[in-house]
């Protein structure tokens, strides 16, 4: 471990323990230091996301093309991060790139509705299934809070059920210790069913994200979100699934390749939400007259859990759910999406574990092996 | 396969070992693919860490 930090450099994160390492890296990114320390004088901490920070200082970027980043220094890396997979298609993907091009001269900041708007809405309510409006927010932490505070107010209580690892943003009702959060273990049904088979439970929505991302890129098991969705519908909460990161995993995102259809699709009469029955009919009677109890769904869960087919059977009848994992048509898949595809099964020689699309390092204190 | 690090002091050392190697990843270690990545490139990632673990653990093997 380096003993003393120099002046400037990034502090609080893990260290590296190999003074080798740093000696190399400072020698190779003179220009990342000095502009960071430039950056410092003028931004809190160097930098507005604390994610793109780390010691001695990071690497300071000055272009990008493709799947290529060029520091400051000249340096060129090939880019996994992808901006947290915002940059799906690498940096400066000419698309993009033609038609910010051909707005910017005409305007494009209004204080009216514009059409923009409406056409993207309309192509991500064809993409996914189970969006039918859109409202945009600035970040994945508004978009959260908005979903938090329909369910509150669809629902009546203000709890959150969310899974130990998942991050759903930066404000204070998601961080740890927030008294309106219960937590779960991620893969856990029978903690979810615990919580919300108690009659006081409070929950008003289940978020989830499909795979935990800065938790660790760590998959669902086949079956489990669709049972936690399941679950929640039984106990009138709301299931909301948070696809920040995951929609970019394909045309109808993450939802598209597990089958889901999260909430809130749902119509709320005489107080209550009704949720739609399997086969999209809003119920005509109280809004938990399912023909199957939790208890009964439970059951069924849990063994659809411990197969090792992502499909329900009990979902094979249901037109808004008709595509299981992994079982997206090639036909609905667009040529990105299947060569993305195929560069993680080319990844897959790499040590590491995770999500077809992303892999992360397993931290075990106290091991040093690689494993087979 | 899975690899277990020392902590994060060695995810440290791995991410300034890939830096060096000319692949940008997160200091938590997670990466995700882009659709502007070729075959060639994810040869060259491949490589990269490889490296990059050698350096970070002398004498590891891959198999």
């Amino acid at each position: 471990m380096t003993s003393t930090a120099p002046a400037g450099d990034v502090v609080g994160a893990p260290v590296s323990a190999d003074d080798g390492l740093v000696r190399a890296y400072r020698d190779r990114t003179p220009g990342s230091a000095a502009s960071f320390e430039a950056a410092r004088r003028v931004l809190p901490g160097g930098e507005t996301r604390a994610v793109t920070t780390y010691p001695p200082y990071p690497v300071v970027m000055a272009e990008g093309h493709g799947a290529r980043l060029t520091d400051v220094d000249g340096h060129s890396y090939l880019d996994l991060v992808n901006n947290y997979t915002a940059m799906v298609h690498g940096s400066a993907f000419a698309p993009v790139t033609d038609a910010v091009a051909e707005l910017l001269p005409r305007g494009f900041a209004f204080a009216s509705p514009h059409p923009y708007q409406v056409a993207l809405a309309e192509l991500l309510a064809a993409r996914v299934p189970s969006v039918h409006r859109v409202r945009f927010t600035n970040s994945g932490t508004e978009a959260a809070l908005l979903a938090a505070r329909i369910a509150s107010r669809a629902t009546g209580r203000r709890r959150l059920l969310m899974f130990d690892g998942a991050y759903h943003g930066s404000a204070a009702l998601f961080l740890p210790g927030s008294p309106d959060v219960v937590r779960a273990p991620w893969n856990d049904l029978d903690a979810v069913a615990a919580v919300l088979g108690q009659p006081d439970h409070g929950i008003a929505a289940v978020f989830a994200e499909p795979f935990l991302g800065a938790g660790g890129v760590r998959p669902a098991m086949p079956g489990f979100l669709a049972a936690v969705a399941d679950l929640a519908r039984d106990h009138d909460v709301l299931f909301v699934l948070d696809e920040v990161q995951g929609l970019r995993n394909g045309p109808g995102g993450e939802q598209g390749r597990l089958g889901l259809t999260p909430g809130p699709d749902a119509a709320r009469q005489d107080h209550r939400w009704r949720f739609p029955d399997r086969r999209g009919r809003r119920p005509d009677g109280p809004a938990r007259a399912h023909r199957r109890g939790p208890d009964a769904r439970l059951r069924r869960a849990r063994g659809d859990l411990q197969r090792p087919s992502g499909r329900r059977r009990g979902w094979r009848h249901d037109p808004a759910a008709p595509r299981r994992g992994g079982d997206l048509t090639a036909q609905r898949r667009s040529g990105c999406a299947r060569r993305a595809d195929s560069c993680g099964r080319g990844l897959g020689r790499l040590p590491g574990r995770g999500h077809p699309g992303g892999l992360d390092h397993e931290r075990a204190p106290g091991r040093s092996r690689t494993a087979g | 396969m899975n690899v277990h690090l020392d902590g994060p002091g060695q995810l440290a050392d791995l991410h300034l070992a890939l830096l060096l190697n000319g692949v940008y990843t997160t200091p938590r270690g997670m990466i995700n693919l882009s659709t502007a990545l070729g075959p060639a490139d994810l040869d060259d990632v491949g490589a990269a860490y490889e490296t990059a673990f050698t350096m970070v653990r002398p004498g590891v093997s891959f198999s």
